[in-house]
């Protein structure tokens, strides 16, 4: 009985991990988008709240679609991440009384589970906040005439809370933790592994996770010791 | 360096496949440390002969590090700790004096135990029949040397055949994942010439079997590649998830063995 070639490819265990893969690669490309507009806050209010209507209104053609496919991508990955791991833990019934490796990987890939459902968390505290505004009124400035979010005001006023800055900030260690092993296995996944290149794979995805979460880190630990400045 | 050894044993008994198991501990005492790790184990079962208690069963054959079908998880690690070697290879002179050593079957859904640390391993057999050779007619045999190969495809398809499929892989994987057993399968075959007609097939065949087994999925822990006593590289899981990619999504009805004869 001939099974449709895309489904057989989407229901095989190569399958489901290239796709985990591929959406990996393309929430962390956005990672460094969102990064590197989020260093404009260093600029202080009026550049960063122009560059938020930038993509809001002004791109708003480009950033709509775009943001359908990364909620896509993102579902896609966290969907697949917790199937795979039901049948993981299912390929093993009994487990062993005693536990070892001797993998020379570092702890990171162990610990993918627990940190992307962190950071299931993390999304559902981050996107209500800062993209919708559920949890305060985002106030509105006026610059030469033209009305927009004050979203550098909003950031300040939530990154003034000690838990609030702590809660990100143990984000983005966990986020350390899924990219240190998430970007150079997407790339495994995909069938890129040669000994030729694997050390700068290796070297090139923890240096990437270092600079994310670095970026990110410093900029809410700066935000925090913004108070009452 | 002569100086005699004392362990406690700690084996896993299981009548069969729907009993409950659990530890047996047995003390053993004055173990040369030259003595092998299964010769340390038919001791401790000549020991159980004596007292009139039942052995324990586990599985060996050529006791030379070759055959792979000696299979036992020591202290955590699928043949122990020694890299590169089956459990077989491995000798008591690596045990500190006293130690406690646990031992325990490879534990996976597709290898059920058998008995105490026998498992049934022909899921792999099963993998192998779904597409793991390579068809050869009948008629004259060809001349040697007329099929030209690479020297570096003949190299790298003889690492991969270097597997002996004891399962270490597949017990060392958190997951329980087969794909260090199947890449090598199917990179083995795919390097060489004799196996580019059956190459897409192959794989997808060889890949819908294992995931049908209850195999578990891969995630780059790389602890198989650590296990395997054959040092197989997951250089060849990468190879076989582009060679699976590409075949299943773009090969032919008939390449994928989906229609036609054969």
């Amino acid at each position: 009985m001939a099974k449709n070639p895309v489904t057989a490819y989407l229901s095989s265990s190569i399958g489901r991990k290239q796709i985990m893969g591929l959406s990996g690669v393309y929430l962390y490309f956005f990672l460094l988008v969102h990064l590197a507009g989020n260093i404009g806050m260093l600029s202080g209010a009026e550049h960063f709240n122009s560059y938020a209507y930038l993509l809001l209104h002004t791109l708003k053609e480009i950033i709509y679609p775009v943001e359908c496919t990364l909620v896509a991508a993102f579902l896609l990955h966290v969907y697949l991440g917790i199937k795979v791991t039901i049948e993981n833990r299912a390929a093993r019934p009994e487990r062993y009384a005693v536990n070892a490796s001797k993998a020379k990987q570092g702890p990171y890939a162990k610990y993918m589970f627990v940190s992307g459902m962190w950071l299931l968390i993390f999304v559902l505290v981050h996107v209500p906040h800062f993209r919708m505004g559920l949890y305060s009124e985002i106030g509105t400035v006026t610059y030469d005439g033209v009305e927009m979010r004050d979203l550098y005001g909003a950031a300040m006023h939530f990154f003034a809370k000690g838990w609030f800055t702590a809660f990100y900030v143990i984000s983005f260690l966990f986020l350390f933790n899924h990219l240190a092993h998430g970007v150079g296995s997407s790339l495994q996944s995909v069938g890129l592994n040669h000994p030729r290149y694997n050390a700068a794979i290796q070297f090139i995805s923890k240096a990437y996770a270092v600079v994310i979460t670095g970026g990110f880190t410093a900029i809410a630990i700066w935000a925090y010791f913004q108070r009452g400045v | 360096m002569n100086q005699k050894l004392s362990f406690l044993l700690r084996l896993w008994r299981q009548k069969d496949g729907n009993s409950q198991g659990k530890f047996q501990e047995i003390r053993m005492k004055d173990i040369p440390p030259d003595m092998s790790f299964l010769e340390m184990l038919d001791e401790a079962n000549n020991d159980l002969i004596r007292k009139g208690e039942e052995p324990v069963a586990f599985e060996s054959d050529c006791r030379e590090g070759i055959c792979g079908t000696c299979s036992l998880v020591v202290n955590g690690l699928p043949h122990g700790s020694d890299p590169g070697t089956t459990v077989c290879q491995l000798f008591m002179r690596r045990f500190n004096d006293g130690a406690t050593i646990t031992v325990e079957p490879w534990r996976a859904k597709a290898f059920p135990v058998i008995k105490d640390l026998v498992t049934d391993r022909s899921a792999f057999d099963q993998i192998i029949s779904a597409g793991g050779f390579v068809s050869v007619n009948t008629g004259g045999a060809p001349d040697a040397n007329a099929t030209a190969i690479r020297k570096c495809d003949a190299d790298t398809a003889m690492d991969a055949a270097a597997c002996i499929g004891c399962g270490a892989c597949v017990a060392a994987c958190p997951n329980a994942s087969a794909m260090l057993f199947v890449s090598a399968k199917v990179s083995h075959l795919g390097h060489l010439p004799q196996g580019q007609p059956e190459r897409e097939r192959r794989v997808v065949r060889m890949v819908q079997k294992m995931d049908e087994l209850g195999f578990g999925n891969c995630s780059n822990r790389y602890e198989c590649e650590a296990a395997c006593p054959k040092e197989i590289s997951v250089e060849h899981i990468a190879r076989m998830n582009r060679d699976y990619g590409f075949a299943s999504l773009l090969g032919t009805e008939r390449e994928r063995g989906n229609s036609g004869a054969g």
